[in-house]
């Protein structure tokens, strides 16, 4: 078993444009063990669905090699090779009648008679996975009626069923709300540790790959592939390098990517530590003051803290303002004045 | 209903049309022939009824014989096509494929005149010349499609490739036309409107051969067939060789079509809208129900529309063509707009 993986030795990603070969990275070495969930991040245009079509046989490699298992890709049939990697692509299903049930048997085929027909055990365990995936109530539906998450869905069931030992799946969980997005990568990343496969999936949300990916490989049209755990990539400022533009930067304190605010000058204050001032501090940032936290005992002025279900807003004269909500404070900000009515901003003269 | 059982009345249903459909063909004609007499002459090889025979048996079953294996061959053909380009608008006549008969069949009979009259349309060798002839038109573009499919893997460029091929054809046939005389002009033209009435019983039986091997063939390739309503690259990534399955099912409908219009002339409508037909009755994409169900809706409608033209009870007969089309258009207006095809399209 422990020659289950896939290699890619020096391989060269690009693709053919007529007889003209455009090459966008060269070199790339990787492996994608059994039991790991891998995110390939790159910016638009960096070749990663390319790669994802190479290293699914949809295109032929211009140089180097991906090897299946100790295989050769290039020397695999289209049988064996639908037996080592199952697949999840982006691009719309528009059948008017194929339904949901049909599109996830597909996944069977490389198993079923000459006819298609499945056997009992395949059939038990296309519901045994439309059930783990919770979509089991949907299998009769026409599948271009689904919404995105549970088509979704469906396409994974399909590549599941195909009892593959890799996963490849580009971009599973763009147009997804966000707590789909979470449940998607839950189930990969429970696939790939529970069930020791090895998927690979490309995303542009870097935040949710940084989160459960075991590893992360990066493209860049001008940059060296790169690959490594996650955190180590935001320590060596990798992830910075690859994704930074001028305006938008990736806070490793952070973890997510925001904006560099540059005409914030004005400095406020924000005493304590619950919920609310937390929220209130991204609430400030975002209007374009610099925050900083400090503790109750502190002297900073201007300064809020938030006690019995109000924001206190306190300047340098010691004058006192109470807001009900964020939105107040944040009214309160731009109109400069006391803009919000005045049940919810009272100046402290009682 | 369960959806099997609802399969299995509606196939019924349809079966009994094709034979009731096939039955009403040999009975009803221009010329008056009772229940007991069409059936006698059928069933006993010897009868005494020499005028019930010659019609029967020259005539109408011939011809019904190709009205129904033309149905059969141009209806599957559309319904591969349909799924191979993924566009419910595919039909036999956008590969060029019609258009390549129509100008082998120009060439024969307009060039012949353009040169200087060496071909008479009267006769037997006439009749076959314009079959080899449209045979060869079609295979002629049959080839350099499968040539470039093999060599392009989007199948959506081969589709371009035959509407241009088409366009540039009927260009060719155009000019022919200009330059030929009016005799030969109007024997292109009503070659041109469709006819089941023009074969021979040997030719009808050779149609109704290459229409069930059609149907034989189709049926060995449900599996890919079905693979490929997910994609090309899902159809590759459960192990279909699809380049290879591409170029197999158009150069077998691209056979078809070609058999079939050298025989009956460029018949409208009926590969384009049977498939959405069987879709519309039969709800569903698996070929393992669609292909049989296409067969026999196909089989009946073209014999509808050959009753039809054939004005039952008055000697005029219409062309083909123009009754496929009348028929045709209407109803498939209706499925699209009644079925689900409305919201894809």
């Amino acid at each position: 078993m422990n020659n289950r993986q896939l290699h890619i030795e020096r391989l060269t990603n690009g693709f053919f444009t007529g007889n003209k070969q455009v090459v966008l990275q060269d070199n790339i070495s990787a492996s994608l063990q059994p039991g790991n969930l891998v995110c390939l991040l790159g910016p638009n245009g960096a070749g990663k669905s390319t790669l994802m079509r190479t290293l699914s046989g949809f295109q032929k490699i211009l140089q180097g090699a991906v090897l299946f298992s100790g295989q050769n890709l290039d020397a695999m049939s289209l049988k064996q090779r639908s037996k080592e990697v199952a697949v999840v692509f982006t691009g719309q299903l528009n059948d008017p009648f194929l339904t949901a049930y049909e599109v996830v048997s597909m996944g069977r085929f490389p198993y079923a008679s000459f006819y298609g027909r499945l056997k009992k055990q395949d059939l038990h365990f296309i519901d045994e996975t439309l059930e783990r995936l919770h979509v089991y109530h949907l299998r009769d539906k026409v599948f271009y009626q689904l919404s995105d998450g549970e088509k979704q869905k469906m396409l994974l069931a399909r590549a599941l069923v195909q009892d593959t030992p890799f996963l490849f799946l580009d971009e599973p969980v763009a147009f997804i709300d966000s707590p789909g997005k979470i449940e998607i990568m839950e189930w990969l990343a429970h696939f790939a540790h529970e069930q020791n496969k090895g998927v690979l999936i490309t995303t542009h949300d870097i935040e949710l790959a940084l989160d459960y990916a075991d590893q992360l490989w990066l493209l860049n049209r001008d940059k060296a592939f790169q690959k490594g755990v996650p955190e180590d990539l935001v320590l060596k400022g990798l992830i910075n390098k690859y994704f930074d533009r001028e305006e938008v930067v990736f806070d490793p304190q952070k973890g997510r990517f925001g904006t560099d605010h540059p005409k914030a000058q004005e400095v406020v204050y924000l005493k304590g530590d619950q919920l609310e001032i937390q929220w209130l501090c991204r609430a400030l940032s975002r209007i374009g003051k610099k925050v900083k936290k400090v503790s109750l005992q502190e002297n900073d002025i201007p300064f809020y803290f938030f006690t019995e279900n109000h924001y206190t807003f306190s300047d340098q004269k010691g004058n006192e303002l109470h807001f009900n909500t964020i939105g107040d404070v944040i009214a309160f900000n731009n109109g400069g004045v006391k803009a919000v009515g005045s049940e919810s901003v009272s100046l402290n003269d009682k | 209903m369960q959806p099997v059982s609802r399969h299995n009345s509606w196939f019924l249903v349809f079966f009994l049309f094709t034979i009731i459909l096939f039955l009403a063909n040999l009975w009803f004609g221009s010329v008056l022939i009772s229940w007991d007499r069409v059936l006698h002459v059928l069933f006993h090889s010897n009868s005494n009824d020499r005028l019930a025979e010659v019609i029967v048996n020259q005539y109408r079953l011939p011809q019904t014989i190709t009205a129904l294996s033309t149905g059969i061959l141009l209806s599957l053909s559309g319904l591969i096509l349909q799924t191979l380009f993924r566009n419910p608008l595919a039909g036999p006549s956008v590969l060029g494929i019609s258009s390549g008969a129509s100008l082998g069949v120009a060439l024969v009979v307009l060039a012949g005149s353009a040169f200087g009259g060496w071909f008479s349309m009267t006769s037997l060798v006439g009749n076959l010349s314009m079959i080899f002839a449209a045979f060869a038109g079609a295979l002629l573009v049959l080839l350099v499609i499968i040539f470039v499919s093999a060599r392009i893997g989007n199948i959506l460029t081969v589709l371009i490739i035959g509407i241009m091929l088409g366009y540039a054809v009927s260009a060719v046939v155009g000019v022919l036309q200009f330059f030929s005389g009016a005799e030969e002009l109007h024997a292109y033209v009503v070659w041109g409107l469709g006819s089941f009435s023009k074969t021979t019983s040997f030719q009808s039986a050779i149609l109704l051969i290459i229409a069930l091997s059609g149907f034989i063939m189709t049926m060995l390739y449900v599996k890919p067939l079905n693979a490929l309503l997910l994609g090309n690259n899902y159809a590759q990534s459960i192990g279909f060789h699809t380049k290879r399955i591409n170029t197999i099912l158009i150069l077998s409908t691209g056979l078809l079509v070609s058999s079939g219009t050298a025989f009956t002339g460029p018949i409208a409508f009926l590969g384009l809208a049977v498939p959405h037909l069987a879709r519309g009755f039969f709800k569903t994409s698996q070929h393992g129900i669609l292909v049989p169900a296409t067969v026999l809706m196909g089989a009946s409608l073209a014999l509808l529309c050959n009753l039809l033209a054939r004005l039952p009870g008055t000697d005029i007969s219409l062309p083909i063509n123009a009754v496929t089309s009348l028929v045709g258009a209407p109803v498939i207006i209706w499925v699209i707009i009644k079925g689900r095809h409305f919201k894809t399209m």
